[in-house]
């Protein structure tokens, strides 16, 4: 009797232990968990500044030290504290431009640019695919100098305007910038390319960088093969450590492959400070650099690791209003008109023993970190590795409702030329021209219900 | 030196003006919650914001602009090293984080304390005699801070305690307490 008990309770054992799991419908998942188990319930102004809550002890040190160095202010040399600013920079601190680590703010007419800088090439591509640099500027404008050295070039903003309509006649007015580059220190390349580029916000980027490669070139269609209108390509772009060639993540045409070259590159060309990264100061073929010194490097590899790792580890801010009915409506019509084909809703981390709270996570960014073509309309013409003059990242939507309390404005696109989502709906060209379409053809009560739902990001 | 001078003057009365109705309006941002208000759709926002601000601040005094010289035991890195300050500028938060409380500066109002009032008497009071003794511990040292790091180490950790210690409840006690009773 005990033994036909035994093996009966075996049976039942072995009968529900081998049963394969039902996959966990994701439409279960708290859509408010942006950041997965990463995700912080604040609407204050200082919700993109939030550390992963499960940080241990440790970790959260890491994060404190990476955080005091992001706003660490930067002088000319010799200092006692935080020297080696320029000789030419764009501003002096990381938390400059990435403000209570959110987005930067495009120039006003008139106004000098604060958080938006000019990448400078000619045309073509070095030997790693990256833009050649313009004799005597680099790589990138730097319109600031230490005390007796000139800036590269001052910098004058203004925009031109035109106004598109809605399919029902409501108008929405455009505006495109101009710069003009004057006084500057010694004359222009002839065949110059310009490309703004607006401080991008710097939470939630651990959690990109814990994507696998594979999930995103599994999302490719480079030749459009499914006859969309979309492709979407990864860019690959050179890792200056590794010396060879990976998946860009970073940048708005993904021209980085990870954080921390990403923040060598930005402590260098933004700030003029060397770093075990990029040894040489940007204005190394330049006048400026006369009297410099390269043999030392300004920061340390520990700083440069503890400022990407705080930007690893900044947690993404929930959802909110998830089950209001207009945002609710607005995020199927952020579906129908196929915005979710480049601004895609769910991904999921990879494994990641070393870094659990990155690992397995699912996710809400709404982008897919590939590349597509946005048209004439937003080209800078200028190549990037595998990014041409018309390419862009995707951008991630997540957070971008929190914009206007956070950074006080609500500028867009690369370049801070759209106001608010309507007008950077109404900019995207090229791949993105359907869903324009579409959405000047929704009704006004649908075009509500699609920006409470971005409201909802 | 001259321009520089003039160009922090012109910023820095750029922020108070800028919670002017003439000029950024922000003060009618947060008067206007809940009621119209573009940054804060709700009332609830509005207070959170306010309670933020108050916990953010004891943490940026106690474990950024104490700490980082404290840890370090490097006077360098005071803020203000030049005009030794620091003190007295920390001070001064404390005191702003009591007005926010209390809405005792320049006129009496209606403050957050008479909200909590009507929901934990007992928080309430532990918040102020939090926040009193947050402004009371700067009193306590005889040296400015450049030097207390070095020679007051113990009056240090037991400021930087009390200051965690305030931001505690503003963040585990009277941030739940708002997200329990205001609904929008």
């Amino acid at each position: 009797m005990n033994k036909r008990i035994i093996i009966v309770l075996l049976c039942l054992v072995w009968v529900f232990a081998c049963r394969k799991p039902n996959n966990f419908n994701e439409e279960s998942y708290d859509e408010r968990l942006s950041g997965g188990l990463n995700t912080v319930f604040d609407e204050s102004s200082s919700a993109f500044s939030q550390m992963f809550p499960a940080l241990n002890g440790r970790n959260a040190k890491v994060h404190d030290l990476g955080d005091v160095s992001f706003e660490r202010i930067f002088v000319t040399a010799p200092a006692k504290v935080n020297p080696g600013l320029g000789p030419i920079y764009n501003n002096v601190s990381c938390v400059s431009c990435h403000a209570a680590d959110g987005r930067g703010k495009a120039p006003d007419v008139g106004e000098g640019l604060l958080s938006l800088l000019l990448r400078l090439s000619v045309p073509g591509k070095n030997s790693h695919g990256e833009p050649l640099n313009a004799p005597g500027f680099g790589g990138q404008l730097q319109s600031h100098s230490i005390y007796g050295k000139l800036p590269e070039a001052d910098v004058i903003t203004d925009y031109i305007y035109s106004t598109e309509y809605f399919d029902d006649g409501e108008s929405v007015q455009l505006r495109k910038p101009l710069y003009q580059l004057t006084n500057s220190y010694i004359p222009l390349p002839s065949n110059l390319q310009i490309s703004p580029r607006l401080a991008p916000p710097v939470f939630g980027l651990g959690l990109l960088e814990a994507i696998s490669e594979l999930d995103i070139k599994l999302k490719e269609d480079i030749y459009d093969a499914d006859g969309d209108g979309i492709s979407g390509k990864a860019n690959l772009v050179w890792n200056a450590v590794k010396l060879k060639k990976e998946l860009g993540r970073f940048g708005w045409k993904a021209g980085q492959p990870n954080l921390k070259q990403q923040s060598a590159s930005a402590y260098n060309e933004d700030m003029g400070v060397t770093n075990p990264i990029y040894k040489n100061e940007s204005s190394s073929n330049q006048l400026q650099y006369i009297g410099q010194d390269n043999s030392v490097t300004e920061i340390s590899d520990s700083v440069l690791s503890t400022v990407a790792f705080y930007m690893q580890s900044l947690a993404v801010p929930a959802r909110r209003n998830v089950a209001n009915t207009e945002v609710q409506l607005g995020k199927k019509i952020f579906k129908n008109i196929d915005c979710v084909k480049c601004h895609t809703s769910t991904m999921r981390t990879q494994t990641n023993v070393a870094f659990k709270e990155l690992s397995n996570q699912l996710i809400h960014p709404y982008t897919d970190l590939l590349l597509h073509n946005m048209g004439d309309v937003l080209a800078d013409f200028r190549e990037e590795f595998e990014a041409d003059g018309y390419e862009w990242r995707t951008q991630a939507l997540w957070g971008i409702g929190l914009t206007k309390k956070i950074n006080g404005h609500t500028n867009f696109l690369h370049d801070g030329r759209a106001r608010n989502y309507v007008e950077a709906i109404f900019w995207h060209g090229g791949e993105g021209a359907k869903s324009k379409q579409k959405f000047k053809a929704l009704s006004k009560s649908d075009r509500n219900a699609l920006v409470a739902f971005l409201n909802s990001l | 030196m001259l321009a520089l001078a003039k160009e922090l003057k012109r910023i820095c009365n750029m922020m108070p003006k800028s919670w002017d109705v003439a000029h950024g309006a922000f003060s009618t941002e947060l008067k206007t919650a809940g009621l119209g208000s573009v940054t804060y759709k709700t009332k609830k926002e509005a207070m959170l914001e306010i309670v933020n601000a108050m916990a953010g601040i004891c943490d940026e005094v106690a474990n950024g602009k104490i700490e980082e010289p404290f840890n370090a035991q490097n006077p360098d890195l005071e803020e203000s090293q030049f005009s030794k300050n620091s003190f007295s500028d920390f001070k001064n938060n404390m005191q702003g984080v009591q007005n926010v409380y209390l809405c005792s500066y320049a006129i009496k109002g209606v403050a957050i304390s008479d909200w909590v009032k009507q929901y934990n008497v007992s928080l309430d009071s532990k918040i102020r005699s939090q926040v009193a003794a947050a402004i009371s511990t700067f009193s306590t040292f005889s040296k400015p801070f450049g030097q207390a790091i070095i020679s007051e180490q113990v009056q240090i950790l037991n400021t930087q305690k009390i200051l965690n210690e305030l931001k505690g409840t503003l963040e585990n006690e009277l941030i739940p307490l708002i997200n329990l009773n205001v609904k929008n």
